[in-house]
């Protein structure tokens, strides 16, 4: 098969090239790590050497065994604290205080109240007396989470995150219900076995209790709201990878422009090979790395920062396939364009601000936002957010999937029409 | 005469208006090494790649063992081997995976792949470095893998274009050994393009000399050589005197006589084709001397395929 050939060629060829293997697959790397780390993982998963810097008081009433579990959970992402030296509490200004006078939970919750207080901790948790006594009974219980609302939010969302995550593992290994709402919110920072276990678990119990088992009551200072987990990843991570899955062009006209350069297209015309399998395969290999790139982009995202890519697999397979397909014709046709390749890479990058893949569509003014409609990003990226973040079905993204491979088409219809395998 | 392997037919080729070949017909014998000699621009690359069926004949037609190029270019394909003037290869990749890559596009694959790609490196002398990036090579080293190349099939007939462009004189040789025990060992019928006369007289058993789309001369080198009969003659003159030269060309000995255009050395050249060399010397300086003529230099020119270039067009090959 010449198709193979051509295409094992080609991809032998882009393992040689590390400056292109850089740009199609580090370089979006580069910028959702980043922007990932400074907003933390959710839940802390592959994060928490990181956060276990974080001093974080627990002050529980309770010595059962779920406040125990749970404490331990916390010990995996913090720096649990669990009492406070003699010291700290003088140091907090309450050597004096009535509370304190005998060591126990309620000099430390005080302690640890006045210490985030004084910006010295970012929150505090409480656990209260009766906790694991209404876990092993199948009732609700809350679990408090005090904190600074000037405090440093990145660290109060991991805060939150972790705490969340803790609580509805700790709902599920003792079989109740979490309910459907918890779900939803979770699905965004538990990693996959998590959310199937929670699924099942939503299964054998059919919504009988629309309230999570234990409740997570946030306490603040009047005037200040946490806005909702906002799940960064979510939206960082389809606008890179649309972004620098169109770098396919690049790629795929670079590519073309090389075996023209080197000779290699009129060696290959003169040996046994249909033109078409010749373009077929570098074709072909440009739609294998395209795949690949959303692959890796899409898997880091879920690994390291638990981004949850919903449970729509198959649409997204159709989105992405109709993504690559369409970057992959646009580069063929810029292929098709001599001297085009010094100004491809900043269109590239203004068809992407354009597209939404940098800042959100919602803040362009509205003659931008009809613009937009004009890149192929745009359908792809509003694709992805209909699958992941709004957890919509293939049937809601088909407009987007259309709008791709008519992309493609069009652009393959270019050019073919155009295409010359000499200079 | 054995049945031509290769057959044109007032073959034509042309780019837009300019008729860069122009109704070519040869036959090439199988087993034979025919060389394609002539300046740069004269057709001997849009010759080849009509018969690689690259470029499809303007007119006339071209025949590779029974197969019109035109008509059946796939089994064309599978018999022939090119080698075309530029490099044709990926910089980036190593010998051996250029040659396991091209030998795939002939259908060859495992065992007998890897043992083809380890003979032809063998034959072109370069096993040693095979696993280096081609970019990492010498030109000359990059014309013997360009040769290999053609050669990962064992074509019945093997185009090779001006494949000593640019080599070092080891790479050169190399090129050359290849080529002698490829004709002599494999039987491989080889049409071989070059501006350089030596090459075409050590490797050719035929000889066509192409200038402007056109075949001037076809024969064995020897026999183009004498065609020349008694060699040239360069007579440095202070002027250029159109009597002197016609006294010239009256001597008995002298075939031709006539100043050449001279635009560097700003020295009148006469330039003489003899009868017989040495006869036509002793004339000539006796004419000089009796006319009190100076000469300013004198050079006479081997017959060789250069000088039969030079005699047929009145140019040099590699002007
Ligand atoms: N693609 C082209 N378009 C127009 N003219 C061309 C093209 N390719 C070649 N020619 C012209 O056709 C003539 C023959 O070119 P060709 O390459 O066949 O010569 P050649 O004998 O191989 O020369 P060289 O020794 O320089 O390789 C030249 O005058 C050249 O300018
Ligand atoms: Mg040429």
């Amino acid at each position: 098969m010449n198709l193979l050939a051509i295409l094992k060629n080609d991809l032998r060829q882009l393992t040689r090239d590390i400056p292109q293997l850089a740009v199609l697959f580090l370089m979006p790397l580069a910028f959702i790590l980043p922007i990932g780390f400074a907003l933390g993982g959710g839940d802390g998963y592959g994060l928490r050497s990181d956060n276990r810097r974080i001093s974080l008081p627990v002050v529980s009433y309770d010595s059962g065994a779920s406040a125990e579990e749970l404490r331990a959970s916390l010990e995996e992402s913090f720096m649990v604290e669990n009492w406070f030296t003699a010291q700290q509490i003088e140091a907090a200004g309450l050597a004096a205080d009535p509370d304190c006078q005998t060591p126990g939970p309620a000099c430390f919750e005080r302690t640890a109240r006045r210490m985030v207080g004084q910006q010295q901790r970012s929150a505090l948790i409480i656990i209260p007396a009766d906790f694991s006594q209404r876990i092993a009974d199948g009732q609700k219980t809350e679990i408090t989470l005090v904190y600074d609302p000037g405090g440093d939010s990145t660290r109060l969302m991991q805060i939150e995150g972790v705490l969340k995550g803790a609580a509805v593992k700790l709902s599920v290994t003792h079989s109740v219900n979490a309910g459907f709402d918890q779900l939803q919110s979770l699905s965004a920072v538990a990693p996959e076995e998590m959310q199937t276990e929670l699924e099942d678990g939503l299964n054998t119990q059919p919504a009988a209790d629309q309230q999570p088992a234990i409740r997570l009551e946030t306490v603040q200072p009047a005037n200040y709201t946490l806005k909702k987990l906002p799940d960064t990843f979510q939206q960082t991570i389809p606008g890179y990878t649309v972004m620098y899955v169109f770098f396919l062009v690049d790629y795929l006209s670079g590519a073309v422009r090389d075996e023209k350069r080197n000779g290699t297209f009129k060696r290959l015309l003169s040996m046994p090979v249909r033109p078409a399998s010749l373009l077929g395969g570098k074709l072909l290999a440009a739609f294998v790395i395209g795949m690949l790139q959303v692959l890796v982009m899409f898997a880091i995202g879920a690994a390291v920062f638990g981004m949850n890519l919903g449970t729509q697999y198959f649409a997204l397979f159709l989105l992405t396939a109709a993504l690559v397909c369409a970057a992959t014709a646009i580069g063929l046709a810029a292929a098709t364009v001599p001297g085009l390749s010094s100004g491809l890479v900043p269109m590239l990058i203004i068809a992407a601000l354009l597209g939404g893949c940098m800042f959100p569509i919602d803040l362009m003014p509205p003659f931008l936002r009809t613009l937009s409609h004009l890149v192929p990003h745009s359908w792809a990226l509003e694709g992805f957010l209909a699958l992941i973040v709004r957890g919509q079905g293939l049937s809601a993204v088909l407009p987007q999937i259309g709008v791709l491979l008519a992309f493609a088409a069009g652009f393959f219809f270019l050019a073919v029409r155009r295409f010359d395998f000499e200079d | 005469m054995p049945t031509p392997i290769v057959e044109t037919r007032s073959l034509t080729y042309r780019y837009g208006d300019f008729l860069a070949v122009k109704d070519l017909s040869f036959h090439i014998e199988p087993g034979e090494v025919f060389g394609l000699l002539g300046p740069n621009g004269a057709g001997k690359s849009t010759t080849i790649s009509m018969l690689t069926c690259l470029l499809p004949p303007t007119s006339g037609s071209a025949v590779i063992a029974g197969l019109d190029v035109a008509r059946s270019a796939a089994e064309v394909k599978q018999l022939i081997g090119v080698v075309p003037q530029d490099l044709a290869l990926y910089p980036t990749l190593s010998a051996r995976e250029n040659l396991r890559f091209f030998g795939e596009l002939f259908g060859l694959r495992g065992k007998p792949l890897r043992d083809r790609v380890e003979s032809v490196l063998e034959y072109v002398g370069m096993t040693e470095r095979a696993n280096d990036p081609i970019k990492s090579y010498s030109g000359g080293m990059k014309r013997r893998i360009n040769l290999a190349v053609g050669l990962i099939h064992s074509p019945r007939v093997l185009f090779l274009d001006e494949p000593t462009v640019g080599v070092d004189p080891q790479s050169r040789n190399h090129i050359f050994e290849s080529v002698e025990r490829l004709n002599r060992e494999e039987g491989m019928t080889i049409l071989y393009t070059t501006h350089y006369m030596e090459e075409a007289e050590r490797l050719c058993r035929r000889v066509a000399i192409m200038d402007r789309g056109e075949i001037i001369a076809l024969n064995t080198p020897r026999e183009l050589i004498a065609m020349l009969g008694g060699g040239i003659l360069r007579i440095g003159l202070p002027q250029a005197d159109p009597a002197v030269a016609q006294a010239v060309q009256a001597l008995p000995q002298v075939r031709s006589a006539a100043f050449e255009p001279d635009g560097v050395s700003h020295k009148a050249v006469l330039k003489v084709e003899t009868r017989s060399a040495n006869p036509a010397l002793l004339e000539i300086i006796q004419l000089f001397n009796q006319q009190g003529l100076e000469i300013l230099s004198m050079e006479t020119l081997e017959p060789n395929l250069e000088s039969v270039f030079l005699h047929l067009t009145g140019k040099s090959l590699r002007a």
